[in-house]
């Protein structure tokens, strides 16, 4: 009998977990947006910035009458660490069942997720970063013309990370050694040949001599750097790039390092643009030297106005990369559409959107799509991929010139 | 005899049939989609059960085979112009083969020192991959998958076909799975599970049947990573990553390890909990939490433990039913 009431009780608790309220799909006068993100798992804490730059966007449109006189509404897929299946999924549930008419995201990987939205007509905006992204419009426009990366592709974005550094760090380096840790993914190794590919070019022409002694692959969620560190104790380069964007990855390496600091300025990607990273990182993360996409907010009345509405929705200032990325992808949708007059005239909408020139003057940007990829163009009056530094817990821009809000300071552990 | 017969296997019938009418009743592609990934793992479950659960082997080498299988498919039709079909044949004895090779060398050795070795076929088969860029696309995947076809009817992105290929094969590889469960090499595991010594004084040799009962394992997973891979029309090494070991496991001990069909109810109870309870992130992984820990406190048979009682339970009551109008009769 006790058996029996054990197995009922589960039972109930199976019935529960299987046939949860599954009812939330609100009628048709809503227009649905549906947001593929990492919501678990090492990727996570990212994810959540990039919900704070949608549910932004749409409380924008929202707040001010809605779209086509429609509320807009997000419904969102947790894709983990980007399980093709996972993402296959997502973009199945969220296109064929829930009907929504936009599909979006942070950041999928570049490959899947384009494959995945290829099979749709749903216009799919990502800012993936990814130069297989570009590539897969290129060579099959007809079958990729709905996909759109509001980002430039990750081989032009952080190719300049070693030139950042050895460059456009006004610092007298001791010698002319690099290190450089790279996280063991695709797009980090992008960024990886990248960065080899213009240490040879770029570099070499204004500043020749260099040499990487120091090039290791880690797994995603590293917390032990013990070993690297041993290396670079040992070779003493002054320029350190960490390629893995993983905040908790960032902050612990951050943390092991200044235990004994070498005489090495050290650059990262993206990762601290995220508020979490100050947290994590503590003071510690002064002086850091950082890579982000341009999407920080400009320093006019629009600017700040965002700022505060930002705040005011969210409860923080608007990171200066990817949730920004995310509410610009949103935005010039919206914009479209409502250019178009229905949000369901996906060719229409996808049209209008591609030959715009996107002039946002809340943030540095300016946003022009490849016509070939998709893909923003990046440069001058362009997308503009800058170089920040933590100074008193706040980002600030030491290049280019023309948008920066600082000065580059020597972090503490240099010594001269 | 007959009608026991017949009502033997009337809840396996009742569920072949709503397994064959669903897609016509229910076309939603999200749904079969989520169905034909039951399908695929419930079966990748069951070849890991037979290992992990009558064999008692600590393999961890089962996400591998899967892989294998998914880059085989892909590999031999991009390389060698080979058709799927004969593909996903050959996904099965490209892992086959490597299970021989590890079976012959490990299976001799017991507990830890098999767990160490197969997790290092877990670790170095996506090195490999990573490795060898040119052939297999590296860290960034495998995306030129070919399409299935018959005849002149091509797959697409159609799950409908795909459902239904998933669905023949599960029943084929389940069916041999059964047979095995049940035939003396079964008998011999469960009498080597239960007390080794004992069997083998009674001339059972574990080794010969661990090595085959490895290969057939090997086989039937690599065959359902190339079906994976064809499906999603991409493999990744990541597909050897401890987020699928774990999801797998839990589906074996939340279904019941060792016990068939349990690892089949499990997987899918895991991947359809997962996909429903999707968009409350957090609380998701609490609520799979709560039910594995449930499930070991109260039920530790698993979900088939369950089934078992109720069927027991029902089946109680009819027969006190029939006495009783017997008599009244």
């Amino acid at each position: 009998m006790k058996k029996m009431a054990a197995s009922i009780w589960v039972l109930a608790w199976v019935l529960f977990m299987v046939f949860p309220m599954t009812g939330f799909a609100a009628g048709d006068k809503t227009i649905k947006i549906g947001f593929l993100t990492p919501l678990t798992g090492p990727f996570a804490a990212e994810g959540k910035k990039m919900v704070d730059g949608a549910k932004f966007a749409i409380w924008q449109i929202n707040s001010t009458g809605g779209l086509l006189g429609k509320e807009v509404e997000m419904i969102t897929y947790d894709v983990g660490q980007f399980k093709p299946e996972l993402i296959m999924s997502g973009a199945k549930k969220l296109v064929a069942q829930d009907k929504v008419a936009l599909m979006t995201t942070g950041y999928l990987g570049g490959v899947t997720d384009i494959k995945t939205m290829s099979q749709y007509d749903v216009p799919y905006i990502h800012s993936d970063t990814s130069h297989l992204a570009a590539k897969a419009v290129m060579e099959n426009p007809k079958e990729h013309q709905h996909i759109f990366q509001v980002s430039p592709e990750e081989s032009e974005s952080y190719r300049g990370g070693l030139y950042d550094l050895i460059v456009n760090v006004p610092w007298k380096h001791p010698n002319k050694k690099i290190a450089i840790i790279t996280m063991d993914r695709a797009y980090n190794r992008i960024i990886l040949d990248a960065n080899l590919d213009s240490l040879k070019t770029e570099v070499s022409r204004v500043s020749p001599g260099w040499e990487v002694v120091i090039n290791e692959m880690t797994p995603t969620g590293a917390t032990e750097w013990g070993p690297i560190l041993s290396k670079i104790r040992k070779e003493n380069p002054s320029v350190i790039l960490f390629n893995d964007h993983v905040i908790t990855d960032e902050a612990s390496f951050l943390k092991q390092f200044l235990r004994n600091p070498t005489q090495s300025v050290i650059g990262m990607i993206y990762g601290p643009q995220n508020p979490d990273f100050l947290q994590l990182a503590g003071s510690d993360a002064e002086g850091l030297l950082w890579t982000g996409g341009g999407n920080a907010v400009s320093p006019n009345e629009k600017g700040k106005k965002l700022t505060e509405d930002f705040k005011k929705v969210t409860g923080i200032e608007p990171p200066p990369s990817l949730c920004l990325l995310v509410w610009a992808g949103i935005k010039l949708w919206a914009e479209s559409v409502k250019t178009v007059g229905d949000e369901r005239k996906y060719y229409e909408i996808c049209r209008y959107m591609k030959g715009r020139v996107w002039n946002m003057p809340e943030i540095i940007s300016q946003y022009v799509f490849d016509q070939h990829t998709n893909t923003l163009l990046v440069g001058d009056g362009l997308f503009v991929q800058a170089l920040y530094q933590i100074q008193n817990g706040k980002n600030l821009i030491i290049s280019p010139k023309v948008h920066a809000t600082g000065s580059f300071k020597r972090p503490r552990w240099l010594t001269k | 005899m007959a009608q026991g017969n017949a009502i033997k296997y009337l809840p396996l019938g009742g569920v072949i049939a709503i397994f064959l009418a669903f897609p016509f009743l229910y076309t939603n592609p999200y749904i079969l989609h989520i169905l034909i990934l039951c399908i695929i793992w419930s079966v990748v479950a069951s070849a890991w059960n037979l290992i992990l659960g009558y064999a008692g082997v600590i393999s961890f080498g089962q996400l591998a085979f899967f892989t294998l299988g998914a880059y085989t498919v892909g590999m031999l039709h991009k390389f060698l112009h080979i058709s799927p079909w004969i593909g996903l044949g050959l996904a099965g004895i490209v892992p086959a083969l490597v299970g021989l090779g590890i079976g012959l060398v490990c299976l001799r050795l017991r507990g830890i020192y098999v767990l160490l070795i197969t997790l290092s076929l877990q670790e170095i088969v996506p090195v490999f991959i990573k490795w060898q860029t040119q052939y297999t696309g590296g860290a960034v995947g495998f995306s030129d998958m070919p399409k299935l076809a018959i005849g002149s009817f091509s797959y697409g992105n159609n799950p409908l076909p795909f459902y239904f290929t998933a669905f023949f094969m599960a029943a084929l590889f389940i069916f041999i799975i059964h047979k095995i469960i049940k035939s003396s090499i079964g008998l011999a595991f469960v009498a080597l599970r239960d007390s080794e010594n004992f069997a083998r004084t009674l001339g059972v040799n574990d080794y010969k049947y661990k090595v085959l009962v490895f290969i057939i394992s090997a086989f039937i997973t690599g065959v359902m990573g190339g079906l994976y891979g064809l499906y999603i029309g991409f493999a990744t090494p990541s597909l050897c990553g401890w987020e699928y070991v774990v999801i797998l496991l839990i589906a074996i001990f939340l279904g019941g390890e060792g016990k068939f069909p349990g690892e089949i109810i499990g997987t899918f109870f895991i991947i359809a909990a997962t996909e429903l309870l999707q968009g409350t992130s957090s609380l998701r992984e609490a609520a799979l939490g709560t039910t594995i820990i449930l499930v070991v406190f109260l039920l530790p048979g698993g979900l088939i433990s369950m089934i078992h009682r109720l069927r027991k339970k029902i089946g109680e009551g009819l027969r006190k039913t029939s006495v009783g109008a017997g008599q009244s009769g």
